[in-house]
């Protein structure tokens, strides 16, 4: 746990402005050369609730939102002091001090709002006793009355972060351009006045005990401060999809909005439209005229997607759906990460899954899988999902931006031209073999767009003929799903031989222990594994985002290179080990799990605390909330 | 357009598998006939349909065509559209499936306007299951599943377009051949959704709503002059009025804007417009 990094976490209600805040702030620490990583943590409520962000900042690269912080600004609930909305949820006002209090560090900084929390409630928390045993340094600001004397109350956060600037000993040069970036006259102006007020009166009425400053960096490149939403949009743009149809839920809405707002001015379409399940069937019929299309949604929307999912699979449609996962059964914890729907995206609508899954496990990935799904959906003919969740969709993480200097890539795939469907076989009345499984490479027959001379064609749910006619002859019914299912093993060929390899690995090339992991719980891993290759011990780490098909021969290779290992998910059955066993037939007394489903990610403190429990062999779980699930026979 | 598209290039050598004498032969024609009036190329044309005995179109036409699944074909035909204008667009559907399971669709397609034709073969009840209650059964209607009758009103289909906000709604009867075709020639050619609900008897399974039936009870709108279809009050008046069985245009909203003009879709989605941002790397510096 090094003080070599700030962990800045500002709380309070939500409605008070801590997104736009703690983004601002993340940005300014990006500019001043810093590596940074942020974590949100909602409930789902328009206003009030307690409600944080995290920033992570560094010189050095960050992958996760590390262990606990050690800087609180604690603005309060300016919501919660509604006498109604008291009488239903409680004194509310104290709660963006009194719940963040367990994670702070020792010698951590303590901010709050001393014209919002009242000094009998925090004489109520013990908060003099608790900052002596921990070695907390706590510095109680009128943020409320700063606010008011320059400007409204609600630019608050503005002098909070005027006074973390001046703990921290941080320059406000960046903060003050970020500012004016995003306002104007006479609000820009107050801001600006309340920022250096409380800047300067926090120098003048504080004696400094605590020792964390803002560390310093440096970066070459320019860079961007991004979230796994923004990465998933830019990857949609950039493969050309110039279509969306969706339904809000959260957390897929981000993506839906980033592409709202972009795909009209780009001479797309992106239309709301009544269910999910209209949504999906959107994008097959954009698709079908040869436009490059998506869709998604959160599990519960994803639901009402299995009709179109499988009308594309069986009409060859290529399509990419999108889903983001949070919490459940049903609908769950709304606002939270969890990796459960792993399961559910493999086999959503009847029969056998004839679909790729890729599951991108931090921002670049994200966006390159996106795009990859795209390919592989319009060379293929194949619906293409790209699974990830609530956490990798709200975090931000800054990105060289020459990382998204590469060709848009707006090609159709496997659709012949109007002269190349003259030479394309047709049945003696002159309709056009869409279906064809004779000569089909790669198990793909080329399809045609309407509009296209000769092209026209028959797409059926149904079984059907190369032409595209309802047939139940048992032949042809054979013929047709081995041709389908022909494309996955073409698909694996390429992704195995052809393309880098979308697995991340971690740690050194030889190791006794292994970590394997997918998803958004990626940057914990990488982090615990760091933390105990440098404290001695022997551990290897693979992260893995081809879930179908399944990356079997890496997989099989890591797990054969390794005499143990642990499978780290955010859920409480472990779904991926299951897949594991399921795709290679084995190693199920090789693997034991690593569960967390409370509704918070994994902290790399957490995997190696798992990882030691494991390893000792001692019969306890890690922690209240983290579960260990042994391998098979122990 | 080419002028030289005669109905039978949308004519598949598939032969219908409907009952002889069902509605359906009628409506079909019609439909035809229709996309070949107004100019339109079977290459140009796509044509969406669901599930049940007007799913099946699909297979008896054609053109660029999607049989989806129940209910669904709304959403798919949109999509169509929407992002190619220059595709010409009919969904054909059932009674059950453009009200009952696709109900939730077909209110909010009405409400869209994309400029396409929806025409619904109505036979007021389910065929190709073998004779359950559809949504526009009446209420005494003694079928399989319902052995006193479904005890709840018909859907009036015409007024859910009304109430939904529809710019054109029309309805005819497979039988009269004539009329029919012109009447969907006209939903084709209207700037926006285009619906037409067409009695479509089912010869089989519905002992009510017969040919001699609607024969007996229909009154055409184009005999009455003073029925002005644009007139939204007059509309109102014929839609509601449960005691006949009207055949012709109710309502066009002659001021209609269709989706792609609303929102100004080209033909070409991959020309990017001028000024406008190209790719990623021209949007991910704001975040700097």
């Amino acid at each position: 746990m090094s003080d070599d990094e700030l962990i800045w976490r500002i709380a309070g209600g939500s409605g008070d402005g801590i997104d736009s805040t703690s983004q601002n702030f993340a940005k300014a620490l990006m500019r001043s050369g810093l590596n940074v990583f942020t974590h949100r943590h909602y409930p789902s409520r328009i206003r009030g609730g307690h409600t944080y962000v995290e920033i992570r900042a560094a010189e050095r690269e960050v992958q996760s939102r590390g262990d606990g912080y050690n800087f609180l600004l604690s603005l309060g609930d300016s919501f919660a002091r509604n006498p109604q909305e008291e009488a239903f949820y409680g004194n509310e006002e104290i709660k963006p001090l009194s719940e963040n209090l367990d994670e702070l560090r020792e010698g951590g900084v303590i901010v709050y709002d001393s014209g919002l929390i009242s000094d009998e409630d925090v004489a109520d928390l013990n908060l003099e006793e608790r900052a002596e045993e921990n070695g907390w340094h706590v510095y109680p600001v009128d943020l409320r009355g700063l606010a008011k004397e320059h400007g409204r109350e609600v630019m608050r956060n503005t002098a909070g972060v005027g006074v973390t600037a001046a703990l921290l000993d941080l320059d406000l040069e960046h903060i003050e351009d970020l500012m004016s970036d995003a306002m104007g006259g006479d609000v820009l102006e107050a801001n600006l006045e309340i920022l250096h007020d409380a800047y300067e009166m926090t120098e003048e009425d504080f004696e400094f005990e605590h020792d964390l400053r803002a560390p310093t960096g440096d970066h070459d490149t320019e860079q961007a401060l991004l979230s796994g939403s923004n990465a998933i949009a830019y990857g949609a743009i950039d493969a050309g999809c110039r279509f969306i149809a969706g339904y809000p839920m959260t957390p897929w809405t981000d993506v839906f909005t980033i592409l709202s707002q972009n795909f009209p001015d780009m001479g797309g379409v992106s239309e709301q439209v009544e269910d999910e399940i209209a949504a999906a069937a959107l994008a097959v019929g954009a698709s079908h005229a040869g436009v490059k299309s998506m869709s998604g949604s959160s599990g519960g929307g994803f639901a009402l997607m299995s009709e179109p999912l499988g009308l594309a699979e069986m009409t060859e449609t290529p399509l990419v759906l999108i889903e983001s996962m949070r919490a459940g059964p049903s609908t769950g914890l709304p606002t939270k990460p969890e990796q459960s729907d792993l399961e559910f995206v493999l086999y959503t609508s009847q029969a056998d899954s004839q679909r790729v899954v890729f599951a991108p496990g931090n921002i670049e990935e994200a966006y390159e899988q996106t795009r990859l799904a795209f390919d592989i959906a319009w060379d293929y003919q194949i619906p293409a999902i790209v699974i990830y969740d609530q956490k990798l969709s709200g975090e931000n993480k800054n990105v060289d931006i020459e990382f998204f200097d590469r060709e848009v890539s707006p090609d159709l795939g496997s659709t012949l031209t109007e002269d190349e469907l003259r030479e394309a076989a047709h049945d003696n009345s002159g309709k056009f073999k869409r279906f064809n499984y004779e000569d089909a490479e790669d198990g793909v027959s080329p399809r045609s767009i309407p509009g296209q001379k000769g092209g026209r064609y028959l797409a059926t749910g149904n079984e059907h003929s190369p032409v595209g006619h309802i047939n139940e002859d048992p032949d042809n019914r054979v013929a047709q799903m081995e041709r389908r299912l022909e494309k996955l093993e073409a698909i694996r060929t390429e992704l195995d031989e052809e393309r880098d390899s979308t697995q991340t690995y971690f740690g050194p090339d030889e190791a006794d222990y292994g970590i394997i992991t997918w998803g958004s719980s990626q940057g914990a891993v990488e982090e615990a594994i760091e933390r105990l290759n440098n404290d001695g011990h022997s551990v290897k780490g693979i992260s893995v985002s081809d879930m179908m098909p399944f990356a079997e021969k890496e997989v099989t290779e890591f797990l054969e290179s390794v005499d143990e290992a642990m499978v780290v998910e955010m859920n409480a059955t472990g779904q991926f080990r299951g897949l594991i066993q399921k795709e290679l037939g084995r190693y199920g007394d090789k693997m034991t799990s690593l569960l967390k489903f409370n509704g918070n990610p994994f902290e790399p403190g957490e995997v190696v605390e798992g990882y030691e429990v494991n390893v000792a062999e001692e019969d306890q779980q890690p922690d209240a909330q983290v579960r260990i699930e042994p391998a098979a026979g122990d | 357009m080419s002028s030289d598209v005669r109905f039978t290039d949308f004519k598949s050598d598939k032969q219908p598998t409907w009952c002889p004498g069902c509605g359906d032969f009628g409506t079909m024609n019609g439909m035809m006939k229709a996309l070949a009036e107004t100019g339109n190329d079977p290459d140009n044309t796509f044509v969406v349909a669901g599930i049940g005995c007007s799913g099946k179109i699909g297979t008896y036409m054609h053109s660029y065509a999607l049989h989806g699944v129940h209910g669904r074909a709304l959403p798919v035909g949109q999509g169509v559209k929407m992002s190619r204008p220059d595709i010409e667009v009919m969904v054909a559907g059932g009674d059950g499936d453009g009200y009952s399971i696709g109900a939730g669709h077909f209110v909010h397609a009405v409400r869209r306007n994309v400029d396409m034709s929806y025409v619904v073969m109505d036979n007021r009840i389910y065929g190709l299951t073998k004779g359950q209650a559809s949504p526009t059964s009446r209420s005494d209607f003694e079928t399989s599943t319902t052995p006193e009758g479904p005890k709840q009103p018909p859907v009036n289909p015409l007024a859910l377009a009304l109430a939904s906000g529809a710019s054109f709604i029309a309805q005819s009867f497979a039988s009269d051949a004539l009329r029919h075709q012109e009447i969907v020639q006209e939903a084709i050619e209207h700037d926006g959704f285009g619906f037409v609900n067409v009695f479509s008897p089912c010869v089989t399974f519905n002992d009510v709503d017969t040919y001699d039936y609607f024969r007996d009870n229909l009154v055409d709108l184009q005999e009455d002059e003073d029925h002005d279809p644009t007139d939204y009050e007059a509309a109102k008046e014929v839609i509601l009025d449960s005691d006949k069985e009207y055949q012709g245009v109710m309502y066009q909203d002659d001021e209609s804007v269709p989706y792609h003009e609303q929102h100004g879709v080209t033909e070409n989605m991959s020309e990017i417009p001028d000024g406008a941002p190209e790719d990623a790397m021209d949007l991910v510096r704001e975040f700097y």
